[in-house]
């Protein structure tokens, strides 16, 4: 599949450019706030469901594998709608769900695995995130060290390693165990 | 999958393997579930270690944006006020006294300290209580909050319209640690179509600020647009330190 023009602003979300951000809301917000508020939402449910959006799609922004091939605008609106879907589920409004929930079924067939791809990584994202919370606070800063692209040997001065050899084992552990807390 | 496996998929992010390497690397994710799920899992670590160092300012510039996207009644209101002389005004003179309030690193110790700076103020010239507003003016100029407190009071019961004493009055109390009342002041400024507002909200997390309720205060302080171009950009500087 085509790399679509509005890939673009995936690059925008990565690299926070914000007036091509500003260009988003500018061209997508109005259709959310509708959809939003004529299935009892307010404005300010509207704003947040618009932004964790993006916040999803930031995640596959930063995948190097992941190509946008589908108009943006039509991934904001469907993510934004199954967010709220699922949020008025959460609060136990069952007649509501009820009347929005065949949205989600309607969903255009090419839009779908690239929803999904966006729904999963933000699943994995939350799960990645309790694993690393259980790490200890050395390995936190020695993968951070290591995603910020700063030298092996700097790195082993900054954590008091012995060398970069060190700090490549104590890498591959802390990644090991990173896996294994993720997988438990 | 073993060690060496780990170490492969490692590498091919890294962009170590040759040609070839990457060709076959490529074919066994195609024909290896178990692998392509690894190689998965470890390019989503790879995200949420570049998501931890960036998505802050993200999110910041996504809150900056929403606010001024999803609150459609509240833009309409300013712009109305542009079209006001007074605001004009007003918004050029508040503008150049924020430009010479510089932040200045070696002279403060508190965050708080470093930003609560306050431009003089300048009562008189609109004013028929002229005696109360001068000697108000002189003693919040010359910092002295506890006396310019009183006669700020004074001045405002004689004219309860006048937004720029009333910021006055709720820095002067935030000066003297009534914090309470001067978040309830900044609150009414930064909730009125005054010109002021955007100082309410500046001046609402500071009191957080100096309350030590940093959370509060982000949030506030992420709700200054760039129209006020000095705010925004001394709240994005305020930001970054929290």
């Amino acid at each position: 599949m085509n790399q679509h023009e509005d890939h673009r602003y995936l690059i925008a979300l990565r690299e926070n450019h914000s007036e091509t951000l500003r260009e988003l809301y500018a061209n997508h917000s109005a259709q959310v706030i509708r959809w939003v508020m004529n299935n009892n939402g307010s404005m300010a449910d509207a704003k947040d469901v618009f932004q964790e959006a993006l916040l999803a799609l930031y995640n596959k922004a930063c995948d190097p594998d992941f190509v946008l091939t589908y108009p943006i605008g039509g991934l904001i609106f469907q993510i934004c709608k199954n967010k709220w879907i699922d949020q008025i589920r959460k609060k136990r409004k069952e007649s509501e769900v009820r009347i929005v929930e065949k949205e989600r079924y309607t969903t255009e067939e090419s839009i779908s695995p690239l929803i999904e791809q966006v729904e999963e990584e933000e699943i994995r994202q939350k799960k990645l995130d309790i694993a690393f919370k259980q790490l200890s606070e050395l390995c936190q800063k020695l993968l951070g060290l290591v995603s910020e692209g700063i030298a092996s040997k700097d790195i082993a001065v900054a954590l008091q390693m012995n060398d970069a050899n060190t700090v490549y084992r104590r890498k591959s552990a802390c990644v090991d165990r990173w896996r294994a807390l993720y997988k438990l | 999958m073993d060690s060496n496996d780990y170490i492969l998929i490692d590498r091919y992010l890294q962009g170590e393997l040759s040609n070839e390497e990457v060709r076959s690397f490529k074919q066994r994710l195609k024909d290896d579930e178990e692998f392509a799920g690894e190689y998965s899992l470890r390019k989503g670590m790879d995200i949420f270690l570049e998501k931890e160092r960036n998505q802050p300012n993200l999110e910041s510039s996504l809150e900056r944006l929403g606010d001024e996207f999803f609150e459609e009644e509240k833009k309409k209101t300013t712009f109305s006020i542009y079209r006001n002389r007074i605001f004009i005004g007003l918004a050029a003179a508040a503008a150049i006294a924020l430009a010479l309030i510089i932040w200045n690193p070696f002279e403060a110790t508190s965050l708080y300290d470093q930003y609560a700076i306050h431009q003089p103020i300048s009562l008189t010239e609109k004013s028929t209580t002229a005696a109360i507003g001068t000697k108000a003016e002189k003693e919040f100029n010359t910092k002295n909050y506890k006396e310019a407190y009183k006669s700020l009071s004074t001045y405002i019961e004689q004219k309860p319209d006048d937004q720029k004493a009333k910021l006055a009055l709720g820095i002067s109390a935030l000066e003297l640690d009534k914090l309470e009342e001067a978040s309830s002041i900044f609150s009414a400024i930064q909730n009125s179509n005054s010109a002021l507002k955007e100082y309410g909200t500046w001046y609402l997390a500071l009191t957080y600020l100096k309350k030590g309720d940093n959370e509060k205060a982000k949030s506030l302080l992420t709700k200054i647009t760039s129209t006020e171009k000095n705010l925004f950009e001394k709240a994005t500087k305020l930001l970054k330190s929290l």
